[in-house]
């Protein structure tokens, strides 16, 4: 494809051993000078642990049985501890996924930026600090000069990964490894921190090999694709080639089951695909696609009552010297039937009004009507019975379970303390709702540990459905998934809401997600509710600039692949 | 909402179960929705066991802790069978003082100056130090447990008030505190053991309360809430099983430090004067220390014993109960 001596990294039949186990078998690819390669996989893919393997920082109890990785033609398997430690940072470095924890807390970014140049340049302190505040221009952090003496926690989310760009550029490498840069980022801040390593790169012309799982980013910002699945590599390809028909059956349904902005897709029209991964006789991964048939759902009732009516509610929370309004005078109301988006960023209110309606923190101001039923101000005990139609399912499918409990204990108990007293009815109860989230009934007497995410967010629906209820709260459903897992979920969801007759009032910041599920959106800012329209106007017709700008950062992920097809 | 559905799963809980065997026997159909297994399936079936086991078997794998718990025991043993080994009141003079170990084949381990057998004075030692350790444990946890989990769990004036309590106790020196209260009291096991519960429960009391502050803000116990459970179901169901390990750590190094109170207490002349126990026998030996060294020295061995024991314990369960622990965490 290029000239030999472009080559920046040559990877070839790399195998990942933890003792028995594989978790990376013959990978071979490469990444040219100046060029982005993407790696994409889902969780377990081996994606991570082949990054890990480049700067031999796997953990001790792995070993690489075969296989070559060189780069700038030395074999770094090959380097002892001494000489590997000089191409770490200075030629290869790293960024990380979280930012939250990848600083440390007790230095000055300043510091930590100037610790890199001096280990690696044996630059003075002085020098060193000199430099940092022009690193810290070069990855754009407003006013360089002050900041270079900030603590991580005095700098936003976007910020700190900023910062760990700074230290991973510090010592101008020729190979900059990116291990989901922006997954923990939101929308809005991701595209800027991809926008940044893309300049960067053709600036310092670095190689970029980018880790992730979102298709959307990797569409966007690399020249090449390498798709994993469970430690093998199934296929690379130009990135301008994705979405085209005839590649590999689970790039396909990785494509086919992330959901894009601008493809509209909506449920009424068509559920998500599902990717199936089966072994053959002969021991392969078969893939294959399937689409469920979309099923009619019942037209949403707009005459009756709506079943929630939020009216002016405010939330502050108080800490001892600190007042933050965490949500202000939310208007909304919901339908029978209805399924109502909110979107917004981090810190923009939705969880504290999902917490206030569910009665779960105590609302300043404002009244909350359920099913007609003022709920703003009754006690526990008038609640109860509330409770019951009124039920949620949580982000984190691996925190939201306790995790010394049986599955059986976890759902039998709401059935308990709701007065379910018979226990062959609650033993028919789960049985039931383990057969709507699709759950075999031997999952009853295993730990929550034993499962995987999609699973686990499985239990945590039926978990929210025990009860019956006739409106749930999903917060942030399906963000902490995998993409198949992801559609898996949205199209049950979707199932469930038709055969139960639910309501949802569905939390997300993936606005893609968002627009496949709603009925109504309402966009979120600041504690405020600032716009509220139907689910096809608001995408098409939005009225702040500030959906404007979500919607951009969520859509522009596909304007680079559509520039390079056409 | 479900009327439909719940008319066509109305079977008998026989039929119900009848479905539950047929459905765990084609396994993958079963499972039809779970098209791409993620890596937290591959990486945890290996480690399905029930949740419980696999800590007792780290547990029992540590030679320390086993060896721990072997003498621990034995020590129990020793105590239940002393009034029958050796009926009759350990305080009796029973032969010559001053027999040393050995010398006479009814007295093993020898007399001391008032002719009381030793090894009967072990034994019916080994009593009072294990009732007190495990009286003074038990009412310290349940005290500690039950002010911690409240602080913990309620937050706000609660936890205020309750922390300016646990702070109070904290501030007087521990041995100054129970000599005091000892003084007060008439010395009898039961007083000892309710004054050691009272100097050790803020340990334990601030340990529950960080356990229960962070698990509070967990998700499923945000969805227990949720679901209407009532505080006391979701502290000693949902909360406190979570917090318990280290508790448990705790408990261990407890005994061991209220044996250790005790005997301090007895050697001072502060204990029960009615009955023997290893600090008043090394208190009594303590001037002859000279001439008859094995009065101090045997009960003190005893002493020295259980209580390594109890730490050997406590490090084995701290190993066995926090691997998992942290896991879960992270």
């Amino acid at each position: 494809m290029s000239p030999a001596s472009s080559r920046l990294l040559e990877v070839e039949n790399l195998t990942v051993r933890f003792g028995s186990a594989d978790p990376v078998r013959h990978l071979s690819f490469s990444v040219d000078r100046g060029e982005t390669v993407a790696v994409v996989g889902e969780s377990g893919s081996g994606k991570s642990l082949s990054a890990l393997a480049l700067m031999r920082l796997l953990p001790r109890n792995a070993e690489v049985p075969n296989g070559r990785i060189t780069f700038e033609g030395t074999d770094l398997l090959k380097l002892s501890d001494r000489d590997i430690r000089k191409v770490r940072g200075r030629e290869i470095a790293m960024i990380f996924q979280e930012p939250m924890t990848s600083l440390n807390p007790v230095a000055t970014i300043g510091n930590q930026i100037a610790e890199v140049l001096r280990l690696h340049e044996k630059l003075s302190r002085k020098e060193a600090r000199a430099r940092a505040i022009e690193l810290l221009n070069l990855v754009k952090i407003p006013d360089a000069e002050k900041r270079v003496d900030d603590f991580p926690h005095q700098l936003s989310g976007g910020q700190r990964q900023r910062v760990m760009i700074a230290i991973a550029v510090a010592c101008k490498p020729k190979l900059l490894i990116a291990d989901e840069p922006t997954t923990a980022l939101d929308a809005t801040i991701q595209a800027q921190i991809l926008e940044l390593l893309d300049e960067l790169r053709r600036k310092l012309s670095m190689g970029l090999l980018l880790i992730t799982h979102d298709l959307g980013v990797v569409s966007r910002w690399s020249d090449r694709v390498v798709v994993m699945y469970h430690g093998d590599k199934l296929e690379e390809l130009p990135t301008s080639e994705l979405f085209s028909a005839d590649r590999h059956p689970y790039t396909r349904g990785l494509a086919q089951a992330s959901i894009r902005l601008e493809d509209g897709v909506h449920h009424t029209s068509r559920s998500l695909s599902e990717i199936r991964v089966v072994k053959d006789l002969d021991g392969q991964n078969d893939y294959q696609i399937r689409q469920p048939v979309p099923r009619d759902l019942p037209p949403v009732a707009n005459d009756d009552e709506p079943i929630l009516q939020v009216d002016g509610l405010s939330v502050t929370y108080r800490t001892r010297n600190r007042e933050n309004r965490a949500l202000d005078k939310a208007t909304l109301t919901l339908a029978k039937g209805e399924t109502l988006g909110i979107v917004g960023e981090s810190g923009s209110g939705k969880s504290t009004l999902s917490k206030a309606i569910m009665r779960l923190v105590n609302a300043e101001s404002g009244s909350i009507r359920f099913q007609g039923q003022d709920i703003t101000g009754l006690s526990p005990n008038q609640l109860q019975p509330v409770r019951r139609d009124l039920q949620m399912i949580f982000q984190d499918p691996f925190g939201s379970l306790n995790p010394r409990k049986s599955i059986r204990d976890i759902l039998e108990a709401p059935l308990i303390v709701h007065g379910v007293h018979d226990a062959a009815e609650r033993r028919q109860r789960i049985a039931e709702t383990f057969e709507h989230v699709r759950l075999p009934l031997s999952a009853a007497e295993r730990y929550p540990h034993e499962f995987s995410g999609g699973q686990r967010q499985r239990i945590g629906i039926a978990r929210a459905l025990i009860l019956r209820p006739s409106l749930v709260i999903c917060d942030e459903p399906v963000s902490a998934l995998d993409v198949s897992i992801q559609a898996q979920i949205l199209n049950l969801l979707v199932d469930l809401k038709r055969d139960l007759g639910l309501s949802y009032l569905f939390i997300s910041h993936d606005l893609a997600v968002v627009q496949y599920i709603s009925d109504r959106v309402i966009v979120m800012k600041d504690s405020r509710i600032i716009e509220e329209s139907d689910h096809k106007t608001i995408w098409r017709q939005p009225k702040t600039d500030y959906t404007r700008a979500l919607i951009a950062a969520a859509a522009g992920g596909e304007t680079r692949s559509r520039a390079l097809a056409s | 909402m479900t009327t439909e559905t719940a008319v066509t799963h109305a079977a008998t809980p026989i039929q119900a179960r009848a479905s539950a065997t047929q459905a765990e026997k084609p396994d993958t159909s079963q499972w039809h929705n779970i098209k791409a297994p993620d890596a937290r399936t591959t990486r945890t079936a290996s480690v399905s066991v029930p949740a419980g086991r696999r800590e007792l078997a780290a547990f029992l794998r540590n030679p320390n802790a086993l060896f721990g718990l072997v003498f621990l025991s034995l020590m129990v043993l020793v105590a239940l069978v002393a009034p029958i080994v050796f009926p009759g009141d350990p305080l009796g003079m029973v032969g010559k003082p001053f027999l040393w170990p050995g010398q006479d084949a009814a007295f093993p381990l020898g007399t001391d100056s008032m002719g009381r057998n030793v090894l009967a004075g072990l034994f019916h030692g080994a009593r009072i130090s294990l009732f007190v350790g495990l009286t003074a444990t038990a009412l310290g946890l349940g005290v500690g447990i039950t002010v911690g989990s409240l602080a913990g769990y309620f937050g706000g004036w609660v936890d205020d008030v309750l922390v300016r309590i646990i702070e109070i106790f904290q501030t007087l020196p521990n041995f100054v505190l129970l000599v005091v209260l000892v003084a007060i009291a008439q010395p009898s096991a039961t007083t000892v053991s309710v004054a050691i519960a009272i100097v050790s429960w803020p340990m334990v009391a601030r340990l529950t309360r960080a356990e229960f502050r962070a698990i509070r803000e967990k998700d499923y116990v945000v969805a227990a809430r949720s679901l209407g459970f009532r505080h006391p179901r979701i502290i000693f169901r949902e909360i406190l099983p979570n917090a318990l390990p280290p508790l448990i750590v705790t408990a261990s190094v407890m005994v061991a430090t209220a044996i250790l109170m005790e005997s301090a207490l007895s050697f001072m002349g502060l204990g029960d004067p009615n009955v023997v126990s290893w600090g008043s026998m090394i208190g009594n030996g303590r001037e002859l220390i000279r001439t008859a060294w094995y009065l101090t020295f045997l009960p003190g061995l005893a002493i020295v014993f259980t209580v390594l024991a109890l730490n050997l314990i406590g490090d084995g369960l701290n190993d066995a109960l926090n691997p998992r622990f942290s896991e879960e965490r992270s």
